[in-house]
């Protein structure tokens, strides 16, 4: 599928052959620059996955990301603004040509705050997944990489491997020099596009809000996950601050990294989405 | 101004193929070329080098197809589905397609990276109408890509936040690095040799190697011995084969890819 402005937006549709009457029509975001097939190439499965159970799904790239407005020379990231409107063109068009109402995005990385601000202000979005929400930047990015080692080091599953690779000098010299650097206030670690876009959310605000419009929300994060040390955080002060009003728990997979690289991680993230989306088709 | 690019599915209903054409901006293309891409995790990593390449020889007034065989990308199948053999016949029905696109074509070249670089040049033997090959860091035998592949999983395994599950430790090479393999195609991996080629895949073939430890004289020796005249360039980049656990970064090596560009334009 080509559109947006002058069809420059590039997208797979994976259509149900049964559809289900009513059902949102699923919308997989970028993962930071990784094309649309996603990282191992989840997105794919997961859209062939969800259109076996009746939904309509669109994957596709952000302008100047994968095969979208493709340039030469210039431009390596989308900018804010792109970020912000393609998702309602892709929502434009699956309506035009498909006949879609209601959307569900799911986003990875940087591509869950993209479903984050795409659902803020539009009511034809039923749901959005959010999977590995990365950490802000800047001193509270490096307030969260402090708590994301204390926590790697003492609570989670890896503390047995972290301090048996510190113990062996089996250490990532590079990623531990820039983690140094991040947290002496150089630099934040998180990569361009994920650094871009994760600037100042107020994460429980707009969780609140969004189920106050009964949108579904389905929160997940990879226990490697430095973005999973901001999230827990938050909500948790959030919970503190408002217990009446709890925000959505965190699905941790445990064991997984930010990419899910193993199988058995990616088996657990596609059960979990897909057994979310049975929500959609439950309601009345 | 960029060149337009077309996308679009080919080949039979139970084996579609994703492509995406790119046609020169201006006037008709009488070359043509198809961009074979990695397997894995590294077709993702490259996903973006290849879409520049294709918009520069696009830009040097090629037809350019990049294409996904089947169990890849946005192709028909999963990882599992992936076969060397059925590999080569689909570089082989992209060139085909891209001839039928385009019909002032009046040849096609390939272009390879890694084991799609190996395949090429097996799917170029098999057809005898390929008149040039660009090979960058093909692959010089499927054990050693296993081989490298293997560590650098066991790797990532050992460095980054993951704990293997009993399923993820099983015997052999079976999941690398994001993506499951049939034990077929661990089997073909292992037999896969380029240095064994019968018939010359074309008249001039580059073999460019930007990976530190490439080594490309078996496969050199070959194709002359073959009689395919050999251009050979070392550009070093060992930042491109960094396994990389960031979303946010995809390299893109401009003068490895102009140097493509200059030599088949």
């Amino acid at each position: 599928m080509l559109f947006g402005d002058g069809g420059g937006l590039v997208g797979i549709v994976t259509e149900p052959r049964d559809p289900r009457p009513g059902a949102p029509a699923f919308i997989l975001l970028n993962a930071g620059s990784t094309y649309r097939v996603g990282p191992n190439r989840i997105s794919v499965r997961l859209a062939r996955e969800l259109a076996a159970r009746g939904f309509l799904v669109l994957r596709y790239d952000n302008s100047v990301v994968g095969d979208s407005r493709l340039l030469a020379a210039g431009r390596d990231a989308p900018s804010r603004e792109e970020l912000e409107q393609e998702p309602r063109q892709a929502m434009d068009c699956l309506a035009a040509t498909r006949g879609a109402r209601r959307f569900a995005l799911l986003g990875l990385c940087s591509g869950a705050v993209v479903a984050l601000r795409a659902a803020r202000d539009d009511p034809d979005v039923a749901g959005v997944a959010l999977i590995g929400l990365p950490p802000p930047t800047g001193a509270l990015g490096a307030r969260t990489m402090l708590r994301h080692y204390a926590r790697l080091a003492f609570k989670s599953s890896f503390r047995g491997k972290q301090w048996r690779a510190i113990a062996g000098l089996r250490v990532n010299f590079g990623r531990a020099g820039a983690t140094l650097a991040q947290l002496l206030g150089a630099r934040a670690s998180v990569g361009g596009l994920g650094a871009a876009v994760a600037a100042g959310e107020d994460l429980p605000r707009r969780l609140l809000e969004l189920r106050a419009r009964g949108v579904q929300i389905l929160l997940v994060h990879a226990e490697g996950d430095e973005g999973l040390d901001h999230t827990a955080a938050v909500l948790a002060k959030a919970r503190r601050r408002s217990p009446g009003e709890p925000p959505p728990d965190i699905e941790v997979i445990r064991g997984a990294n930010h990419l899910f690289t193993l199988l058995s991680n990616q088996e657990t993230l596609v059960s979990r989405v897909l057994g979310w989306s049975e929500r959609f088709v439950q309601e009345p | 101004m960029a060149a337009p690019i077309v996308p679009f599915h080919f080949g039979p209903p139970e084996r579609r193929l994703f492509g995406c054409l790119h046609v020169p901006g201006a006037g008709r293309a009488s070359r043509g070329v198809v961009l074979c891409h990695p397997f894995g995790h590294e077709a993702i990593q490259f996903h973006r080098a290849l879409g520049q390449l294709a918009l520069h020889l696009a830009g040097a007034g090629l037809a350019v197809l990049r294409f996904d065989a089947g169990g890849c990308g946005d192709s028909a199948g999963t990882s599992e589905d992936v076969r060397l053999g059925s590999w080569v016949h689909d570089i082989s029905a992209a060139v085909d397609e891209l001839l039928w696109r385009q019909p002032d074509l009046r040849r096609v070249d390939l272009v390879g990276l890694r084991l799609g670089g190996t395949l090429a040049c097996l799917a170029a033997a098999r057809r005898g109408d390929i008149e040039r090959l660009a090979l960058w860091d093909a692959v010089p035998t499927g054990r050693a890509h296993l081989e490298q592949l293997t560590a650098r999983h066991r790797r990532l395994v050992r460095m980054a936040h993951v704990l293997p599950t009993t399923d993820d430790e099983r015997d052999g090479p079976r999941q690398l690095l994001g993506f499951a393999l049939a034990q077929e195609l661990v089997d073909e991996l292992a037999a896969l040799d380029p240095s064994h080629l019968d018939r010359r895949p074309a008249a001039r073939v580059l073999l460019l190697t930007s990976h530190p430890d490439a080594d490309p004289s078996p496969l050199r020796e070959r194709l002359v011995a073959l009689g395919a005249a050999v251009d050979e360039q070392r550009q070093p980049a060992p930042a491109l084969w960094e396994l990389q656990e960031d979303f946010g970064r995809q390299l893109v090596p401009f003068a490895l890819l102009q140097s493509i560009v200059a030599w088949l334009a």
